[in-house]
């Protein structure tokens, strides 16, 4: 009985095995010009992968030997160079000064250039509160201005929050101010 | 050119209170443009102290950090605070208690005049 069990399990091993050597020698012998080749099956890709991308890349043989060295030699020293450009060398960092003459030379020729130069316009200062153009601005000084009735009402509100702040101990100065300015907002609505 | 550029690094040395001077040099220390007050101490304006903000600058940008954009050093006295802008560094030196915040501030209104700067550094052999 045993041994029964352990034939089976062989026979579906071997099955297994030999339906992917299959697979593997069908994707091997598998030709472009199949009649096949368009229809969607398992073994279809599902991402297209172009023709350059699928063939391995063959190594290019030279004849000679003496090229390939060369680009070993320019590689190593392209190492070279990035790895001196890399390393944070301190001690290197000699003091450096540049000979008087070399920097008087200097010094003449950026002033001369310099001078020469056109200037760009100024940056304009930043300013935190911008005014609005002069257009706007002179609509807006043109209209006409608070009518009597609202001049009335600034000024009697301002007198009544300064009576009720001056006399009531208990009310809060911003509790008299919204409550006097509820008041009058709702004697407007009533208006 | 170098008459307005000196009245505008005045004007913004005004600005800051402590800040003793703007200088704007190549990597080298060669002075473009300078603005100083008589308290700038004289030993930080010559080249060969500017020069050394050039090696520092490359070396601190191999860190890993990124390329280096400015270097703030503090003194007993002084502060310096250098501007890699190469071909050009820009250098302000102050009082150890200016606001350093304020100088920084100020990289974007000289900004506007560095272009032309760096095309005479970069056509000077």
């Amino acid at each position: 009985m045993q041994a029964d069990e352990e034939d089976s399990a062989l026979h579906s091993c071997f099955d297994s095995l030999k339906s992917a050597v299959m697979g593997c020698c069908y994707s091997i012998c598998h030709k472009e010009n199949d009649a096949q080749e368009n229809t969607i099956n398992e073994r279809t890709h599902l991402l297209e992968v172009p023709e350059q991308q699928q063939e391995t890349p063959v190594p290019v043989v030279s004849a000679s030997t003496p090229p390939r060295k060369q680009d070993e030699q320019s590689a190593l020293n392209r190492i070279l160079h990035e790895t001196a450009t890399n390393v944070i060398d301190v001690g290197a960092l000699g003091p450096y000064a540049l000979e008087p003459g070399a920097y008087s030379e200097r010094v003449r020729a950026y002033t001369a250039r310099v001078a020469a130069a056109v200037p760009p316009p100024t940056p304009a200062p930043p300013r935190l509160l911008a005014d609005v153009p002069q257009a706007e601005r002179t609509a807006l000084l043109s209209k006409a201005g608070l009518s009597n009735d609202d001049k009335d009402f600034v000024s009697t509100t301002h007198t009544d929050i300064h009576d009720i702040s001056a006399s009531g101990a208990a009310v809060s100065t911003e509790f008299a101010i919204c409550y006097k300015l509820l008041i009058t907002r709702r004697e407007i609505y009533n208006r | 050119m170098v008459d307005e550029l000196r009245k505008y690094l005045n004007h913004l040395l005004e600005k800051v209170n402590g800040l003793h001077c703007i200088l704007i040099t190549d990597r080298d220390g060669v002075p473009l443009v300078r603005a100083v007050t008589e308290r700038a101490p004289q030993l930080a304006l010559r080249p060969n102290f500017i020069s050394t903000f050039g090696m520092a600058t490359d070396q601190a940008s191999k860190l890993g950090l990124g390329r280096n954009k400015t270097i703030i050093s503090m003194y007993s006295s002084y502060q310096v605070i250098q501007m890699n802008k190469l071909p050009l560094v820009i250098t302000f030196i102050g009082s150890d208690g200016c606001n350093t915040g304020h100088i920084l501030s100020l990289e974007s209104q000289i900004e506007p005049f560095l272009k032309d700067l760096a095309a005479i550094v970069a056509e000077t052999p």
